[in-house]
């Protein structure tokens, strides 16, 4: 299947046909949802909790892709809602069980290591336990630049913070998980 | 890697693999699509009471709700009170006795009527030797007197 740019989607999606409509759609779900699904995996850990909220996030650029300006690129956009959604979760996890935040990363820490759909050496799991111990935005940050490669520009637009910030934060990251590598 | 130049300071992480290491439950991905377009496509649940206080709920129809609450009740307590300051006050109508004797129409008038407006005009001031006066002018039995009392 050969695969659509942002803008020719775009372009179908507003379609007033609602085929048209539809099909469009779906290949915004496959063309985003592996690289969706990571994103937020990487920051909630739990399988069914991360198709919640990309089932969630999905659902929202339905209901909001019409209002879309093209202001910023599709992708940026989409990538946006599903920060967005991640931290809310958290956050809501946060207050639903009082939990402190040292906390809600011990138990993700855990859930890292029983997880059915986590497949890791040791090395690996240590890495994972490593990028934990970040907060969250940092742990963003980490995130899309070393697994994902997005550039600082695209991440400018999606978490809303100046690029040299983002630097500043990767770099600072890097540090502090070398040390939990190394260091122990 | 692109951004490896940003790990030269960290040799152990530069030295890892980046592989992802989670999984899906297999064929995850071929149905996503086909469950959220069900979703969407899903009636919604929600009665026409829901849809319509659906809106009541949010802060700002809140603030509004009570912002007009208060203004009803405001107005309903200074209209009261203007009221109150309006309102004419009843006048007093003193009756004596004098009054309905004079009137010609006491015959009209119900006994225990007369009995209160009579107990109510007497002055309690006056003097025994008036009541004696009166008792005596009247012909009253002093034995009928002690019985009725």
């Amino acid at each position: 299947m050969a695969e659509y740019s942002d803008g020719e989607l775009l372009l179908q999606f507003k379609n007033p046909d609602g085929n048209a409509r539809h099909y469009a759609f779906n290949l915004i779900v496959k063309k985003y949802q592996q690289k969706l699904y990571y994103h937020i995996r990487k920051m909630v850990i739990d399988h069914d909790d991360t198709d919640d909220i990309l089932q969630n996030v999905f659902i929202k650029v339905w209901n909001s892709l019409d209002g879309f300006r093209e202001d910023s690129q599709l992708y940026t956009w989409i990538y946006r809602i599903a920060t967005n959604e991640c931290l809310t979760h958290l956050k809501n996890k946060k207050k639903r069980f009082f939990l402190p935040i040292a906390d809600v990363e011990h138990e993700l820490s855990d859930m890292l290591s029983s997880s059915d759909n986590f497949s890791a050496d040791k090395l690996q799991l240590k890495l994972q336990q490593a990028i934990l111990t970040l907060p969250e935005k940092q742990r963003l940050v980490f995130n899309m630049r070393y697994y994902d490669e997005i550039k600082y520009e695209d991440m400018s637009e999606i978490l809303g913070t100046s690029v040299g910030a983002l630097k500043a934060s990767y770099h600072h990251a890097v540090q502090k998980i070398e040390k939990f590598i190394v260091g122990d | 890697m692109k951004n490896d130049d940003e790990l030269k300071d960290a040799p152990g992480l530069r030295g890892m693999k980046r592989e992802n290491p989670f999984t899906v439950p297999h064929g995850y991905f071929d149905s996503l699509s086909s469950r959220i377009q069900d979703r969407i496509n899903a009636p919604q649940a929600i009665s026409i009471w829901e849809k319509l206080l659906l809106p009541l709920q949010r802060p700002a129809f809140a603030y509004v709700t009570i912002t007009i609450a208060m203004l009803i009740c405001a107005s309903v307590y200074f209209t009261q009170k203007k009221n109150n300051v309006a309102t004419p006050q009843v006048a007093e109508v003193n009756i004596t006795a004098d009054d309905i004797y004079n009137s010609g129409i006491i015959y009209e008038y119900d006994e225990n009527t007369l009995t209160e407006v009579l107990a109510a005009n007497t002055s309690t001031k006056q003097s025994s030797t008036e009541l004696e006066d009166y008792l005596i002018d009247i012909n009253t039995d002093e034995s009928d007197l002690i019985n009725e009392l």
